[in-house]
């Protein structure tokens, strides 16, 4: 049953050569690969996931804070959840990139959870988390869609900024503090807001 | 299946740190046990957890090495498929309190080392029975406590917080009353003295960071003796 590595690549080539790089995959076209991990464990609608999923967990880990090898382990692992739970996905409730964003979350905490302790609400100096410097104008030139930006980009442009900064690249308030000029004070109040903003947002849409 | 009232939740920081992964072990734990039975907060945390989705999706990309794809393919060569939906509370405790199986939420599981009997677990004062749980992160303790009806436990504070989910039964404190599923935070400066339901005694989870300091007579015993 069992297809071998070497006849699966071959087929790979031919079957999903018009899923390269630049390539739109549709949500409808992932949800359906998972369906068929899930009925036929099918190689081949694995690899699409792979090839889609795994360079953008790449780059969002080693945002986040993780070293490339700690990177490719988590993507390892997130693999192998998704090869054996995806007759767990339900697509009613979540689109696949959430569910594996929900997946990899788990698996980088596992893998990297050390001393992280941030508590915004119960402790102003909870938040202090330690990360790798990332320019800023690099965040800006960042790639994001136009959905997280439908939420994100309805801040006001700094709000937004020290979201993405804060959540998504784990920096540290004093961090941001430094890169951007700002008091701490500040920095802290102005997150507090646009969290509370941010969540609005979410509720309205 | 939620017939309960759920009255005390985490706070909506809490929920967002939770969904964009920037809560330690222990809180995840507590706030993934809190959510198999509180479905308002599910919902909250889903919403925070779909920004993050299409966040990850619509993320630059950067190359994979060239192995990874076949260490993958090897490793889930062997692998079984789950098929089924994880049903939050599926595991279940035997315990003192009720002659039922108690549920609890499955993520509980891998920290109790298959004790799920509370009669293995350790006792202290007042009959109280307790499991420590460890974390990595070594700030971080927590502990099962299984505390007969109408039972106190020693008055106490904390250096840091702690928190605490109902798993069965209820307390109440100088606070308030609070039942299954609920998540009760104790900020650094607060000192209480919890008592478990007088009919039902309460079976709850406990995260605390730092050391909880207990106070009075019987409390200043339980230091010294490193409950």
């Amino acid at each position: 049953m069992l297809i071998k590595n070497h006849d699966y690549n071959t087929n790979m080539k031919t079957n999903v050569s018009n899923l390269n790089e630049n390539s739109e995959v549709t949500n409808d076209a992932l949800s359906y690969c998972l369906e068929n991990i899930a009925s036929n464990q099918d190689r081949l609608a694995f690899n699409t996931v792979f090839r889609y999923f795994a360079p953008r967990l790449k780059s969002f880990l080693i945002k986040a804070g993780s070293t490339e090898t700690q990177a490719e382990e988590v993507i390892q692992e997130v693999m192998i959840a998704v090869w054996t739970k995806a007759g767990t996905y339900d697509k009613v409730k979540s689109s696949v990139g959430t569910w594996i964003y929900t997946i990899a979350r788990n698996k980088r905490i596992d893998k990297l959870r050390k001393d992280k302790r941030h508590f915004l609400s119960e402790s102003d100096d909870g938040l202090e988390i330690p990360v790798q410097s990332t320019q800023e104008n690099e965040i800006f030139n960042s790639q994001l869609s136009s959905n997280i930006n439908k939420y994100i980009d309805r801040l006001p442009k700094e709000q937004g900024l020290l979201i993405k900064l804060s959540y998504f690249y784990n920096k540290t308030h004093a961090d941001i503090s430094e890169e951007l000029k700002i008091p701490l004070g500040t920095v802290k109040s102005r997150i507090r807001l646009a969290l509370s903003k941010m969540r609005h947002l979410v509720e309205v849409n | 299946m939620h017939s309960y009232q759920i009255n005390k939740h985490p706070s909506y920081d809490m929920l967002l740190n939770h969904a964009m992964g920037n809560t330690s072990e222990a809180e995840s734990l507590i706030i993934s046990c809190h959510i198999a039975y509180c479905p308002i907060c599910k919902k909250e945390i889903e919403k925070y957890e779909e920004i993050g989705g299409y966040y990850l999706t619509n993320h630059e990309k950067l190359n994979v090495s060239k192995d990874l794809w076949k260490n993958i393919l090897d490793k889930v060569e062997d692998l079984e498929q789950e098929h089924k939906q994880n049903n939050y509370l599926s595991h279940s405790i035997k315990s003192n309190l009720t002659n039922d199986v108690i549920k609890i939420p499955s993520f509980l599981t891998k920290y109790l080392e298959k004790m799920h009997n509370t009669d293995s677990w350790k006792s202290t004062i007042n009959n109280v029975k307790y499991k420590d749980i460890k974390f990595k992160d070594s700030n971080f303790k927590g502990k099962l406590l299984e505390i007969p009806a109408g039972k106190m436990m020693p008055k106490h504070g904390h250096e840091a917080y702690e928190a605490t989910l109902v798993l069965h039964g209820g307390y109440k404190d100088e606070k308030g009353e609070y039942n299954l599923g609920d998540l009760v935070v104790a900020s650094s400066d607060e000192v209480h003295s919890p008592i478990a339901d007088t009919n039902t005694g309460c079976l709850c989870l406990v995260v605390y960071s730092g050391e909880i300091q207990f106070k009075g007579l019987i409390g200043s015993i339980l230091n010294l003796s490193k409950f």
